[in-house]
């Protein structure tokens, strides 16, 4: 009897689900609705999960530019001061979750969104963005492929991943005495890393040096010892890695080891990091490094002030020196702010529009974006470990030290 | 497992009536579940049918991975390469091959299946941790497999799936679409679970669970029953797989072959109850939606109280909800403490 009960009850709420079903469907509903006082900003963050430390940094970003803007009584849309309001949600790391938060934020009237971390979450979010009518700016998704598929919804602040080892190859050919004749990459397998081969070999062959064969390791691997052996006998005059910081660890320690002795090192995305020189003491000396951000960046801005303000305001605010990835993610959340009041609108068609004419400096370097969403105007910084600091060395107006040359003894 | 090998007994000594009620009416309860989830759309936002939709996806995951680790009895840690086998196959045949999407879901799965029959007959001859651990280095070594084919995968820069211009061969389904898509496959892979728990091939199963040895002295062909078990089970995977991959547009391996969509099949079936078609659904269901309700809640700590959650339910309910549930209202004992017990101590 009890299971007849629990039937007829189970009918019940499902016929009523049934004709309550053949209503209208809901319609997303506005958040950024005139005299709310708030402009409301989506963002999807990678807060646990494999790229956990990236999202912190990441939502430090966001949060220190929420501050700072709101300090200044917020954002002044067509004449009105409304406050800035980031409202954060967990990705745990994956692509498919940050897209799919990307479709609940729409729910939720959010068409303005800012970007998870990484390529892979941001070219989910990206497709997503694109169906729903929204506007993301992306903080940390550099792999060009993203912008090679006509999306017109998504602007990215940083330079593209075709830029790290290429800005390398254009500091050693501008200031490497004596200048070295081959270059070498050794690259991690994954689509950024790949595409920062292709972008840095194009560059090595454009500058006139003779480039070998690139050798490819998988993604996170610590050994990468089988690359380096076969790059040994060619002795390349310099080694480029396309990696991230493991992988980056591994060429400088095993090469010592296996007794490959190019006159200098550069890789991308490892050195700039602080755990770099920790990890790695005396043998990280004279690395040279790519970074989207120093605090030695030329350019100012009204929210933020300076590179060094920048650097110190995080500081101050988070206990510890400035990353990139914070920098990144500040500037992607400024992007969004100014292209919000030269609107004088928080409609995402409208910000769009401003977006793509945005032509300003700041202390992320100038912030301006190709007719595909790229922004190709700011240079990469080349960074050179030099007695355990990063320090920047090209370009050249903005360089704290001179390029230690060469840069294995 | 116990209970379930009683059942048979129980239906005997039923009236006829009874008898028939019994058999229909978890059919009409599935139907009216089924009639539910198509009204339920309607009340949704677009957003909301694509959280919806990924419940009915693991719904199907759990319902598979049942069939093997379930009734079988034998945990497949690599449940996934299945997934990941079905989704690249989708997506290297929309994009190099230009099939249709629908041709290659269906193929996906037949590939998928067949995948299951090429490692299941050396593997499933392992048992217990050495199965588990074999499955699992298959899925670890597929994905440096897909990873390592670039021409056809893309390797670790992902692939895409045409869905715009000249190129798409089939129109991207939307939200709406993808919600009947993954509904439709969570209602086959119930079909199927609530077929094999009340057949022949089930009763087999069960017996392969609870001694092989036995089982094989009454004239179970085991092997062939495993084999036969790991590709049904392989071929819903790779459906839902692939149906993934269309979804998402792009995929990359480290997501496709992921271990933690293992682990959540099996939690899943676990809280649920393994061995029966309840478990898996409401397994799939609640732990889907809890994760959801935590971390659109609570943004830092979500997964650190769904662990917690997790923990205590596989403390108190070792058995799984469904298990627990049916035992508790044969022998009046609902007490949790006294099921703690039982199973621990």
């Amino acid at each position: 009897m009890r299971s007849r009960t629990l039937a007829v009850a189970v009918v019940i709420t499902a016929s009523s689900l049934v004709v309550a079903g053949c209503g209208s469907k809901g319609e997303a509903k506005s958040a950024n609705a005139a005299g709310s006082g708030t402009l409301a900003i989506g963002a999807s963050l990678s807060l646990t999960g494999s790229l956990a430390r990236e999202g912190v940094l990441t939502q430090e970003g966001y949060q220190l530019c929420q501050e700072k803007v709101n300090a200044k009584g917020g954002v002044d849309i067509g004449g009105t001061k409304v406050k800035l309001d980031i409202q954060y949600q967990d990705d745990t790391s994956k692509p498919d979750v940050a897209a799919q938060l990307v479709d609940q934020f729409n729910d939720k009237g959010i068409k303005l969104i800012l970007s998870s971390y990484g390529s892979a979450n941001t070219e989910a979010q990206a497709a997503v963005i694109e169906r729903n009518g929204q506007l993301m700016v992306d903080s940390a998704g550099a792999d060009n492929k993203i912008f090679s598929k006509g999306y017109k919804r998504t602007f990215a602040v940083l330079s593209p991943a075709t830029e790290y080892a290429a800005s390398i190859v254009k500091a050693i050919a501008e200031l490497a005495t004596p200048k070295p004749k081959s270059i070498a990459f050794l690259s991690a397998d994954d689509g950024f890393s790949k595409t920062v081969t292709e972008g840095g070999m194009k560059a090595a062959k454009a500058a006139g040096f003779t480039v070998l064969d690139p050798q490819y390791f998988p993604n996170g691997t610590s050994d990468v010892s089988s690359a380096l052996t076969k790059v040994k006998g060619q002795h390349p005059d310099v080694i480029i890695g396309s990696v991230h910081l493991v992988e980056g660890v591994a060429i400088i320690k095993q090469a010592k080891e296996l007794g490959v002795t190019p006159a200098g090192f550069g890789e991308s995305v490892a050195p700039p990091t602080p755990d770099f020189a920790k990890t790695l003491g005396a043998q990280a000396e004279n690395v040279l490094g790519s970074s989207q951000w120093t605090d030695a960046t030329k350019g100012t801005d009204k929210y933020f002030g300076t590179a060094k303000d920048y650097a110190k305001d995080i500081q101050a605010k988070y206990n510890h020196a400035p990353d990139y990835h914070n920098a990144e993610a500040s500037a992607a959340c400024l992007a969004l702010v100014l292209a919000a009041e030269k609107a004088g609108s928080s409609k995402a068609d409208a910000v769009r529009a401003a977006l793509s004419g945005l032509d300003t400096e700041s202390f992320f370097g100038t912030i301006k974006f190709d007719s595909t969403g790229q922004n190709l105007y700011k240079p990469m910084s080349v960074i050179q470990i030099q007695n355990g600091k990063a320090l920047t060395v090209w370009p050249t107006e903005s360089a704290e030290a001179k390029m230690i040359w060469p840069g294995t003894k | 497992m116990s209970t379930l090998t009683k059942m048979p007994q129980q239906g005997l000594i039923s009236t006829l009536r009874g008898d028939r009620a019994k058999r229909l009416g978890p059919w009409a309860l599935g139907l009216v579940a089924l009639l539910a989830a198509l009204g339920l759309q309607g009340q949704l936002y677009s957003g909301q049918e694509r959280t919806v939709a990924t419940i009915f996806m693991f719904v199907a995951l759990a319902q598979a991975w049942n069939l093997i680790g379930g009734f079988a009895g034998y945990a497949s840690f690599g449940q996934v390469v299945f997934f990941g086998v079905g989704g690249y196959f989708t997506a290297v045949a929309m994009s190099h091959w230009h099939f249709s999407f629908w041709m290659s879901l269906l193929l996906s799965g037949f590939v998928a299946a067949l995948f299951a029959v090429i490692i299941g007959i050396p593997l499933l001859r392992l048992k217990g941790h050495y199965f588990a651990i074999a499955t699992l280095g298959v899925a670890e070594g597929m994905r440096e497999v897909v990873t390592n084919l670039t021409d056809l995968t893309g390797g670790g820069a992902g692939i895409t799936v045409p869905t715009v211009g000249n190129n798409a061969t089939t129109a991207y389904l939307g939200n709406d679409g993808f919600y009947l898509l993954f509904l439709g496959l969570a209602v086959l892979s119930v079909i199927v679970g609530g077929l094999v728990a009340r057949n022949k091939f089930g009763y087999a199963l069960r017996a392969i669970n609870q001694d092989e040895d036995a089982a094989a002295a009454l004239g179970i062909n085991t092997t062939r029953m495993k084999v036969l078990t790991f590709a049904l089970s392989g071929f819903i995977t790779g459906l839902v797989g692939a149906s993934y991959a269309f979804q998402q547009v792009t995929i990359f391996p480290e997501r496709l072959f992921d271990v933690d969509i293992t682990v959540l099949m099996i939690i899943m079936v676990v809280i649920g109850g393994s061995g029966t078609v309840l478990g898996p659904l409401l397994g799939a269901v609640a732990l889907q939606f809890l994760s959801e309700f935590l971390r659109q809640n609570f943004t830092n700590l979500h997964t650190f109280i769904l662990g917690a959650i997790i923990i205590v339910a596989v403390v108190l309910l070792p058995q799984g909800a469904v298990n627990y549930m049916r035992e508790a209202r044969r022998t009046k004992e609902f007490s949790l403490l006294a099921n703690v017990r039982k199973y621990r101590l």
